[in-house]
Formats: C-alpha cells, sequence, structure tokens
C-alpha cells in the first residue's frame, strides 16, 4: 500500500500519456539547452464506453513546447502541450460532437549509449513519467455530458538520431532552371515509447457519479485502476539544422491507448498529429 | 552514409509507423455492429446493470427481454426499432428514462398517474391578480388580504436561483403569517435550486436524505448510504409557515425539494402524491447513435423511506371541479387554513 502511494506521488508529479512533439532533437555537440515551439493538428478515434460503444473522429489543434537539456551523455526533456479541439460521431441519421480539451506533461531522461556510434546512428534509451488530463463535453449525455480522464504513466523510450548532411551542388529545377543548393544539415529522430504501467483515474461504474450529494466533491464515484502496457507512441521528425544552431522540424506522432479489454468503462483512443516546430537554441 | 539512403531510411520508419499505426484497432475492441438485436441487448444491458430501480419496483428484467426480442429483426425501420425500445424502456414506469432519437423521443409520461393539481387561470384570476411580481423564475403576490404571501414556482429548471431573487422574497413577506409555495406540475430541474430554495427557510446544516448509487451490475450493488446535509449560512431566513402545494406532475427535483422539506417541522406539504423521479439519471448512446437516459441512484427520505414511486403530502388535497367552477383553489384554501390555524 505504502508502495503505491509513493508511486502515485511520483506519477501524478506531472506526468502524461504520451507526450508528442517532444524536442526528440539532439544537438550534435554535446551541452546544449533547447526550446521547441510547436503547433499542429491532431486527428484520432476516442471511445468512451462509460457513455458511448462508438468510436469518435477527433479533430485537434495542437500546441506544444518542450525544453531540452543535453549534457554529456545525457538528456533531460520537460514537455507540455496542449490539445483542443472536437470529437464527431456521424451516424446514419444524425451526428454527435464533443469538445475536447487536453493537457500532456512529461518529464523524460535519455542516455546517449555510445556503443554503436561508429553506425552513424546514436541511440538514447530513456524512461519518462507523464501525465494526461482530458475534460471532454458531449450534451447529448444529459448528466452524463462532462467527461474527464487523467492517466499516469511510466514509459520506457527509445530514441534514435541521425544527422546528415546535403552537400552543396548545382541542380536544375524541373530539368530547366539552374540553381546553387548550399550545403544543407539535417537531423531525423525516431523516438518510440511504451507506457509499462498506467494509473488511469476515470468514471466509477456509473458516469455520472451520485450528484445529488450536496456536500458535491468535484468528481464523485471516480476510480483509480492500474494498466501495464497501454499502449504505444512514436516520434518521426526531421529537422533541417540552421547556421546558428537553431533548426526548423517537422514531426509526425503517432499514439494509442487502451484501457484494456476487461476495464471498467474502457477507453480507448489514438492520435496522429503532424507538428511544425521552431527550435531554438539557448546556448 | 550517403544522404539519399538517409531518406529511405527516414521512408521506411515512416511506413513502418503509418503501417503500425493502422493496426492500433487490432488493440481496441471491434465497435459493436449497428444491427437492431445489438442496439436492443446494448439497452438492455445498460439497464439491467446499471438502472438503480429494478428490485425496488419489483421488475422482472429478464422477461421484459424475452417479451420484446420477438419484435426485433434484421429488416424493421428505424421507426419500428424505436417503438419497440421505448416500449421496453417504459415497462420501467420511471419518468426520468428517456430515449432520444433525431425523430422520436420516449418518455413515461408520470403526469398521467393522477389528476392535474392546477388550474393556472384560477390562480391568475383569482389569488395572483394582475399585479403580480416575476422575481427571477417565481412569480408571486400576496392573498389572503395580505396576510399570506403565495409563491409560484412552476420549474426548477428555468433559471439558477439567487441569493437576491430569495433575498427580495424574505423581505417581502417578512410580515405574512404564512407563505404558500407552489410547485404542482413543476417537472423539475437543476439540483442545485433544491438547495438554493431550501435557503428561504433553512440555514443550518442538517439531514435532508440520504443516498446511494449503482457500483456494480446486479441489481443489489449500491454503495453504501451517503447523507445529504443542507448549507450551513448566515443567510435570514423565514421561520413561519410555509406550504407546499404539490401533485403528480411535481417530479424529479421537485421530488427532492418534498423530501427535503419532511426534515422542516414548519414546513407542510399539501396536495397531491408527487411524480417522485428521485433516481439520477444518467447519460448514455446506443451503436446506432441514438441516445437514452435512466436512473442511477436511490434516495432514502429521512424517515427512512424510498419515495421513488412519489412523496406522499402531510395532507392530501384534490384540486375540486365544483369548486374551480367558482374559481377556487380548495388546495390553496386549504393552505390558508393551514397557516391561519
Amino acid at each position: 500500500m505504502k508502495n503505491k502511494i509513493i508511486f502515485l506521488l511520483i506519477l501524478n508529479f506531472g506526468i502524461s500519456l504520451t507526450s508528442i512533439g517532444q524536442t526528440d532533437t539532439v544537438p550534435k555537440k554535446t551541452r546544449s539547452n533547447l526550446i521547441d515551439i510547436s503547433a499542429g493538428l491532431a486527428t484520432g478515434s476516442l471511445r468512451d464506453m462509460s457513455t458511448s460503444p462508438l468510436f469518435y473522429t477527433g479533430l485537434l489543434p495542437v500546441i506544444d513546447i518542450s525544453y531540452s537539456n543535453f549534457f554529456n551523455k545525457n538528456l533531460i526533456q520537460f514537455n507540455l502541450s496542449s490539445y483542443n479541439g472536437i470529437y464527431i460521431k456521424l451516424t446514419d441519421d444524425d451526428s454527435y460532437l464533443s469538445t475536447a480539451n487536453s493537457i500532456n506533461t512529461e518529464i523524460a531522461y535519455f542516455r546517449h549509449y555510445e556503443d554503436y556510434d561508429e553506425t552513424g546512428f546514436k541511440h538514447y534509451p530513456g524512461v519518462s513519467l507523464n501525465n494526461y488530463t482530458s475534460i471532454r463535453v458531449n450534451s447529448a449525455f444529459n448528466n452524463a455530458a462532462f467527461a474527464f480522464d487523467n492517466i499516469s504513466s511510466l514509459n520506457i523510450n527509445y530514441l534514435i538520431t541521425k544527422d546528415f548532411t546535403l552537400k552543396a551542388k548545382q541542380k536544375k529545377l524541373l530539368w530547366l532552371i539552374k540553381y546553387y543548393r548550399k550545403e544543407k544539415q539535417y537531423l531525423a529522430s525516431f523516438k518510440i515509447g511504451i507506457p509499462i504501467y498506467s494509473l488511469i483515474y476515470r468514471p466509477g461504474f456509473t458516469n455520472p457519479g451520485n450528484l445529488t450529494l450536496n456536500n458535491i466533491i468535484l468528481l464523485p464515484d471516480y476510480k483509480t485502476t492500474g494498466k501495464v502496457f497501454s499502449g504505444m507512441n512514436t516520434n518521426l521528425s526531421l529537422s533541417r539544422v540552421l547556421e546558428n544552431g537553431n533548426m526548423i522540424k517537422f514531426t509526425y506522432h503517432w499514439e494509442f491507448f487502451t484501457s484494456g479489454k476487461y476495464a471498467l468503462n474502457r477507453l480507448d483512443m489514438s492520435k496522429h498529429a503532424l507538428l511544425f516546430s521552431l527550435v531554438f537554441k539557448i546556448n | 552514409m550517403k544522404s539519399k539512403n538517409i531518406i529511405y531510411i527516414f521512408l521506411a520508419v515512416l511506413t513502418f509507423i503509418v503501417y503500425f499505426s493502422s493496426c492500433e484497432k487490432m488493440a481496441f475492441e471491434k465497435e459493436i455492429d449497428n444491427t437492431p438485436i445489438e442496439n436492443y441487448d446494448y439497452l438492455w444491458n445498460e439497464v439491467n446493470e446499471k438502472y438503480a430501480f429494478l428490485e425496488y419496483k419489483n421488475v422482472n428484467w429478464d422477461s421484459i427481454y424475452e417479451v420484446y426480442l420477438p419484435h426485433i429483426n434484421s429488416k424493421m425501420t428505424n421507426d419500428s426499432l424505436f417503438r419497440v425500445l421505448g416500449n421496453m424502456l417504459n415497462e420501467l414506469r420511471d419518468g426520468h428514462v428517456n430515449l432520444f432519437s433525431p425523430f422520436n423521443l420516449s418518455r413515461y409520461d408520470i403526469t398521467l398517474l393522477g389528476p392535474v393539481n392546477i388550474n393556472t387561470r384560477i390562480i391568475k384570476d383569482n389569488y395572483l391578480g394582475t399585479d403580480y411580481y416575476t422575481t427571477g423564475s417565481f412569480v408571486h403576490n400576496f392573498i389572503n388580504n395580505g396576510d399570506i404571501g403565495y409563491i409560484r414556482y412552476s420549474s426548477f429548471a428555468n433559471s439558477l436561483i439567487t441569493d437576491y431573487e430569495l433575498d427580495f422574497i424574505l423581505e417581502r413577506y417578512e410580515n405574512t403569517q404564512g407563505l404558500i409555495l407552489d410547485i404542482r406540475q413543476n417537472g423539475g430541474g437543476y439540483v442545485d435550486n433544491v438547495q438554493k430554495l431550501l435557503s428561504l427557510f433553512c440555514n443550518d446544516e442538517r439531514l435532508l436524505y440520504e443516498t446511494q448509487i449503482k457500483n456494480g451490475p446486479n441489481a443489489n450493488n449500491f454503495t453504501l448510504l451517503e447523507s445529504a446535509y443542507s448549507n450551513k449560512t448566515e443567510r435570514d431566513i423565514y421561520d413561519k409557515k410555509i406550504i407546499v402545494l404539490t401533485d403528480r406532475g411535481s417530479y424529479s427535483a421537485s421530488s427532492f425539494f418534498s423530501v427535503c422539506t419532511y426534515a422542516f417541522d414548519n414546513v407542510i406539504l399539501v396536495g397531491d402524491t408527487t411524480g417522485g423521479g428521485l433516481g439520477l439519471p444518467n447519460g448514455g448512446q446506443l451503436p446506432n447513435g441514438w441516445t437514452y437516459r435512466f436512473s442511477i441512484t436511490q434516495t432514502i427520505a429521512v424517515n427512512g423511506q424510498n419515495y421513488e414511486n412519489g412523496v406522499p403530502p402531510n395532507h392530501t388535497v384534490i384540486l375540486s371541479d365544483d369548486a374551480a367552477e367558482t374559481g377556487i383553489d380548495n388546495v390553496i384554501e386549504f393552505a390558508v387554513n393551514l397557516i391561519k390555524s
């Protein structure tokens, strides 16, 4: 019990199910601080069995900010991302809409594993703690219109990066127009994360809880459950490294989560996000 | 490594992710088929596991499944399916049970269980008069030569009651001998308004009722009873007699309010038994998108009784046709006499 409480406290320190668009770009040289400001659009599906057996399709603008500190062989990242949009379900004769607002926070640690550096790829195994908090409102569900989810996860991650250079050369556009392409530096990275244990705070057997109590608590009759291996998340990004060390980055992020086949009021969700980022080297 | 190779690797990883992500549905349970039988089963099962009054109302839900199952077939129209599902739900005899579709709303009309115990025209003509006040959702005026305040509150759903509104009413009627609060045909609304309206005559913390919620699939799976108390405030209150008028159309929040009055000696219920509806309705959706609601909590009055089927008045008074013909509301007259006695 004591261990469980400690684990809960650690997980709730600020942490998210899935971090997205995080700065998995690692500078070529050691010791560096980066701030990554991203914006993009996510789509995906969501099913909350506490109210509906249907998958809703989401359209969620994303804003993401992260800070990365790379020193010696260590990489520490803090990430905050926000999704605010809608989930919609079209049926044969009607449409149903839910607003959705969520915040993800993550703290991650990676360690540079140098044994395979000669291959040109840098390997960074790591761990992270993250927290996903979501509020959805679907007025069609009457007293169950309000839905709140909080999921804290301990993840194992693996990050691989590769920097490469496109040499300067004379080129032709459409085989006609000659132009000179300057040398360009790029950084490609791929990160995969697996939540090995998640604490899921969701409605209990019924949704809503007992709202007829006058001494109302915010989320009555919510329950916390645990889940091993609740999903997966990946980030694939390509960054153009500018001469001053700043970067322009494009990221494709994918994640899915499930509270499990036997979970009470099962929750399934996935997201696909495309992000454009400006990465600033701050020292 | 050549830059071309990097691009190839990048594309390979992207392909891998796209392929992998297409498999995410494998981790998710398949969406339930939108067929009449799947919708029927889903709704039946939701009620079976979560409805709070199967035992209390002595409903044999298993046999009801068998009764309506023959009416389900794969070629039936949406309208036919709606009628079967709606009729099945109406077996619960509960005004808080509804099925919502784009073309219809199923309901169990609780008001038909008793007479409409009010004639609003008589009240306007002979009690409220033409100079009545409208304060928020309250319509009110002096009656009986100014000795009594009459307050008509027709819905708990119009707006949230404010302190200002209550203070105004309190001040206006502070010198009366008693108040008549008329919630006949008040179909309910915001539960928050129940607590607020109670603060008209209550500023201390006292037990109002106990409540429990379904916490498991069996009919008797409930949480332990939890107590609901009134809010302790510094507000002035009306501490003289208050007569609350009810009828079968006083439903849901009106029944909650009526149950709460059992905790006050100076508050008396007069009229007909309320419609009940003391369970909090949930909300949910069927595989075809239609939505539904039904009750998931039980409420126990301070006297230990479950009045889901209606809160009985302290004095039963039914509106008399004879009296009504002469422009008299005998329910109000009874209340006036009670205050005067």
